[in-house]
């Protein structure tokens, strides 16, 4: 009987962490450096329940803005713009849920059917486990006929730099950096 | 259940000495958390759940169980539990109020322990159990989604030995044997 009991209060915990985790956030889309001439970026991201991947993710536009780019950002939604003929860099992302990209951004992904070439980076945030997560979205990239230009992959429990320990704060802002130092080695359009 | 027979004395402090290790550990794995030392973390929590099986393991076979050995024992438990949510609290892993539902879990146990008719409560016998492993769990599938499960698990597990306590009061109430039962609780002889 407490068996049962523990096995459905289980059960009822995966399945409200799944529909809870993967429910979609709508957003409005806010430009970062409208003036910015160098070339016009879509970050879609899903936010997730924690502040991580919004700071990754702010930290990797505030990189391409450094470098002249107008960014767009907003969340994996049916509101998200599928447009990407104005475009020339596409930036998907978001943690990982039960070892696989988030179910927002692969929906998102599939509604955008063939990316006919685009220039696509993807960012990845796990705890502490996501290789499988990554690989599957950078897959899932080139089978839609993107051109993976970089796949970032950053941690939030597990060390993002092997040679340099430093607590869990700390680690959260060293992805930032990460992520903003690669928005920078982006090539511009036509490079 | 203070027995300790006369020839045993000298060994009455071995397990009680097993169980302060445990204690010792506690700090140690708050820092090994607190810096992502996957490994040494993992070695610590390990050693410290071979110390729980051992300790009353040991207390039996040298015939040196005592009151004091069994709520040394729960303490230790509770410490190392509380030392291990505080660190996945402080990375942001569990919200605080995971460090309250654990807290006020033990409490109860303090409480009710001491009862000579014990609370029917099926589902709260296994707690401690439970939240070592939930421990484990997020040591070792360090993922979003499965931290997710293992807290609304906690959760469910919270309420459900609260309901059970809750309705077999009721039921001591209903039938005018809760004052008694509440008189009868022992106090006087942790030793």
């Amino acid at each position: 009987m407490v068996l049962i009991i523990v096995l459905a209060i289980i059960v009822a915990a995966c399945a409200l962490s799944y529909l809870w985790l993967n429910k979609e956030v709508v957003s409005a889309i806010e430009i970062r450096n409208p003036e910015g001439d160098a070339g016009t970026a879509l970050v879609v991201y899903h936010p997730g329940q924690s502040d991580f991947h919004d700071r990754v993710t702010s930290g990797f536009a505030e990189g391409l803005v450094s470098n002249g780019w107008r960014v767009e950002i907003t969340t994996a939604s049916p509101q998200a713009p599928t447009d990407l003929s104005g475009y020339d860099l596409l930036v998907l992302g978001g943690p990982t849920y039960w070892f696989t990209p988030n179910r927002p951004i692969r929906r998102y992904l599939s509604r955008l059917g063939d990316l006919g070439g685009q220039r696509t980076v993807t960012i990845i945030t796990a705890m502490g486990a996501g290789e499988r997560s990554t690989s599957i979205m950078e897959s899932l990239v080139r089978e839609a006929n993107g051109d993976l230009v970089n796949g970032l992959l950053l941690y939030r429990m597990r060390p993002n730099d092997d040679d340099n320990y430093v607590d869990s704060d700390q680690n959260q802002v060293l992805a930032v950096e990460i992520a903003t130092q690669a928005a920078k080695e982006i090539p511009l359009p036509g490079e | 259940m203070d027995e300790i027979r006369a020839g045993n004395r000298r060994w009455a402090f071995v397990p009680s000495a097993v169980t302060a290790l445990r204690v010792a550990a506690a700090p140690l794995l708050l820092y090994t958390l607190r810096y992502n030392l996957g490994t040494w973390t993992l070695c610590l929590f390990l050693f410290t759940c071979g110390t729980d099986l051992l300790d009353g393991h040991l207390a039996r076979r040298l015939g040196v169980c005592s009151t004091f050995g069994a709520y040394f024992d729960a303490t230790a438990d509770f410490v190392l539990v509380l030392t291990a949510f505080s660190a996945f609290v402080m990375q942001g892993i569990y919200p605080f109020w995971t460090l309250l539902l654990i807290g006020s879990m033990f409490l109860q146990f303090v409480l009710t322990s001491r009862l000579e008719r014990p609370l029917y409560d099926p589902v709260g016998r296994y707690y401690g159990v439970f939240l070592f492993v939930a421990i484990g769990v997020t040591l070792l599938l360090p993922d979003f989604a499965v931290c997710y499960t293992v807290l609304m698990s906690i959760l469910g597990l919270t309420i459900a030995s609260v309901i059970s306590r809750s309705v077999f009061l009721l039921s001591l109430w209903k039938n005018g044997a809760l004052i008694s039962t509440l008189q009868e609780a022992q106090w006087n002889d942790i030793a």
